[in-house]
């Protein structure tokens, strides 16, 4: 190569391989920077190198990866889980104490009633458990 | 043509040609769809030789698409008579006074600075970006950034500005 031709394709190649001495080097890049039409080459040259390169290496995909989609979805599911789980009628009326404390907030005078009625339920669910024909006979006996 | 082959042209026709439409600045666009046929032409005369080994196939495809794009780009310049890329400045010549006194106020102090630092700094106002500079000198993206960055607060300080 003398001082005013051009560069070929191998030392391109070099420059852009990293396969080159340090003076060596120096000797190209001081070239490159001079010329107008090598400077261009390098330019073009290295453009090339990185697109094959990202064609032989393609990027992956942007999407999320599968493993942050199904946490995603498991949070979801836990934390809608609790309403799915439940009837639609008991969806709909919220439990004993919770409506004991909302009647406690809002209508002080209806917790009595409340507690009747759970009592009185309580009372259903349990007739018959520990009694016999002889407690029968006994409140039969009271009432008269 | 075999079927492996077949597979491959399959697989990245569009992408060589994309290449050569991409290439230099789209100087090749109009001969892109010959180019790529040259190119794939070349390759399956080497995979001829060696079919079994198409493990270095994307190198092998690099290295054709350069050497075939290289050889256009010079058989045009060839064709036209000058370089396509004669845009050659004249110090001096067609450029105003203040102009041809700022640039040489810019190389004494360029002349100031370190091999290196002058190496990125011409290579910067040519237009090279900090990738480029990068791939020239053999070093990190990173420490072009950084030294470029310094060496603009440098000659602002020297009385260049940025």
């Amino acid at each position: 190569m003398t001082e005013k031709s051009h560069l070929e394709l191998e030392a391109f190649n070099l420059l852009l391989e990293n396969a080159i001495s340090d003076s060596e080097r120096a000797r190209l890049v001081e070239h490159i920077l001079d010329c107008d039409g090598c400077a261009r080459k390098f330019r073009m040259l290295r453009e090339l190198r990185v697109e094959s390169a990202a064609i032989s290496n393609p990027r992956k995909t942007t999407r999320p990866p599968l493993r942050y989609v199904l946490g995603v979805a498991a949070i979801l599911i836990m934390s809608v889980f609790p309403y799915l789980s439940r009837s639609p009628e008991s969806a709909a009326e919220p439990g004993d104490g919770m409506l004991a404390s909302r009647a406690t907030a809002s209508e002080p005078f209806s917790v009595l009633a409340e507690v009747n009625r759970v009592n009185y339920r309580h009372a259903l669910a349990n007739w018959g458990r520990d009694t016999d024909l002889t407690d029968l006979v006994a409140i039969q006996n009271q009432r008269h | 043509m075999s079927e492996p082959f077949e597979e491959l042209v399959r697989q990245y026709h569009q992408l060589t040609l994309r290449l050569v439409q991409r290439y230099y600045g789209g100087t090749l666009k109009d001969r892109a769809e010959d180019l790529a046929q040259e190119i794939w032409a070349k390759l399956w005369e080497r995979f001829k030789k060696n079919e079994n080994n198409i493990v270095n196939f994307k190198s092998y495809l690099y290295r054709t698409a350069q050497t075939t794009l290289w050889d256009a780009v010079r058989s045009l310049e060839k064709e036209r008579g000058v370089a396509l890329d004669e845009s050659h400045e004249i110090p001096g010549d067609e450029v105003g006074e203040k102009s041809r006194l700022e640039r040489i106020e810019l190389q004494r102090m360029i002349a100031l600075l370190s091999e290196e630092e002058a190496q990125m700094t011409r290579a910067y106002i040519r237009g090279f970006n900090n990738e480029e500079i990068a791939a020239l000198l053999g070093c990190s993206e990173g420490r072009a950034r950084n030294l470029i960055s310094r060496i603009k607060k440098k000659l602002a300080l020297m009385g260049g500005g940025s």
